[in-house]
């Protein structure tokens, strides 16, 4: 059996009157991709913060490394590589002081990756945060949650809004990630399409419940119809209804 | 940047570095009339009017500037319902006691030396007072 980087037993969290996640479980292996697909409001981004320590669990567990995330957040965070949609950069900060101000966080930080990823992605070291376009500081949040090598890359929503060469960039990040041995990747998106090319494991949440979690390969060959293959928002569709499918993203 | 903590106080000196320039250079003057200006021991009596411009007023303004820049009291909507406190740094691979601690630290500090200034350089033993 192989060891488990994340592992989500019954977790249920309610804000108020609101259900967020109802007894989610999810276990994810070393060295794949996971898809967490689902509308807005479907408990992604919820669940996302327990795996990160951001939320305690108020039922059920969260390990990550094998550790509690909210006791002991040194040992989880350093592992782990955070790209969100909110993409929260100091605007007053310089690329290169970005640059330096987070290797200080982070001892696995390899200045030799952070440069070639600045050079790759196209980035001014003497821009300001602020002056970048949307596309540029996706890429600098990229830099930041790639350059220590972590072990586990968490992509929140990360390309929504974004134009497809940044949206390209960033599925090439994943998969430069995962080629080193060991990686994992957990890439929540409403855009199934993307994680249809990227995701070795896709896990659909609806209304804070999971309604399937399994290997794409083992979706795919479930829900086939004849000879046609259905895509996976054909799948979502059949799963969760028409309404509450994610909005295709232009 | 070697550390979390330094990284921190660079944080607060980079960001405001123009406002703690002034901070300085104002205290700069004020201990330099305090030293090489006056005579050691020289009462300087002002009217209150003066002592407010001079001392009172830069004071109350540093105190509160400073209680802002260690309080990330720039960094949000002070009318928002959430902390202004950077909701990136939650995600650093800090401890919570540091993420806490070190600027509540500097802070400390930061009031600490401005108080200290004003003893030296501004009411003893320099003898400015108003009257």
């Amino acid at each position: 059996m192989s060891e488990s980087v994340v592992h989500v037993s019954d977790l249920t969290r309610r804000f108020g009157a609101t259900t967020a996640l109802a007894s989610v479980s999810l276990a994810m292996a070393r060295g794949a991709v996971y898809g967490l697909v689902g509308a807005n409001g479907a408990g992604k981004t919820t669940l996302i913060k327990h795996i990160l320590g951001l939320l305690r669990a108020e039922s059920g567990s969260v390990r990550v490394f094998g550790l509690d995330p909210v006791a002991d957040p040194v040992a989880v965070l350093s592992r782990i590589g955070y790209l969100s949609e909110e993409n929260d950069l100091p605007g007053w900060m310089r690329v290169d002081e970005l640059m330096r101000y987070s290797r200080a966080f982070y001892p696995a930080w390899d200045d030799g990756y952070a440069e070639e990823l600045r050079q790759a992605f196209a980035l001014d070291p003497a821009a300001k945060i602020r002056n970048l376009s949307r596309g540029q500081r996706a890429r600098a949040g990229l830099l930041i949650a790639l350059a220590h090598r972590p072990e586990l890359l968490v992509l929140d929503e990360p390309s929504s809004g974004l134009d497809p060469i940044v949206r390209r960039d960033i599925l090439g990040a994943v998969i430069r990630t995962i080629a080193h041995e060991g990686r994992t990747v957990l890439f929540s998106s409403h855009l199934l399409e993307e994680v249809e090319q990227v995701a070795d494991h896709v896990t659909m949440i609806h209304q804070g419940k999971v309604v399937l979690s399994a290997p794409l390969d083992v979706i795919r060959e479930s829900n086939r119809v004849g000879a046609r293959v259905p895509s996976l928002d054909e799948i979502f569709v059949a799963h969760v209804g028409r309404d509450a499918a994610p909005a295709p993203e232009a | 940047m070697r550390s979390p903590a330094l990284a921190i106080a660079w944080e607060f000196r980079r960001r405001h570095r123009w406002g703690l320039i002034a901070v300085a250079g104002y205290w700069f003057v004020v201990a330099t009339i305090r030293f090489l200006i006056l005579e050691p021991g020289e009462p300087v009596l002002m009217g209150s009017g003066r002592f407010a411009a001079m001392l009172s007023v830069p004071l109350t303004t540093t105190f509160v500037y400073l209680l802002a820049v260690f309080s990330f009291g720039f960094a949000g909507d002070l009318a928002a319902r959430h902390s202004m406190y950077p909701a990136r740094m939650f995600m650093l691979p800090v401890t919570n006691a540091a993420l806490v601690g070190w600027p509540m630290l500097y802070g400390t500090a930061a009031m600490a030396i401005l108080w200290l200034a004003a003893r030296l350089f501004a009411v003893w033993p320099s003898g400015v007072e108003s009257h």
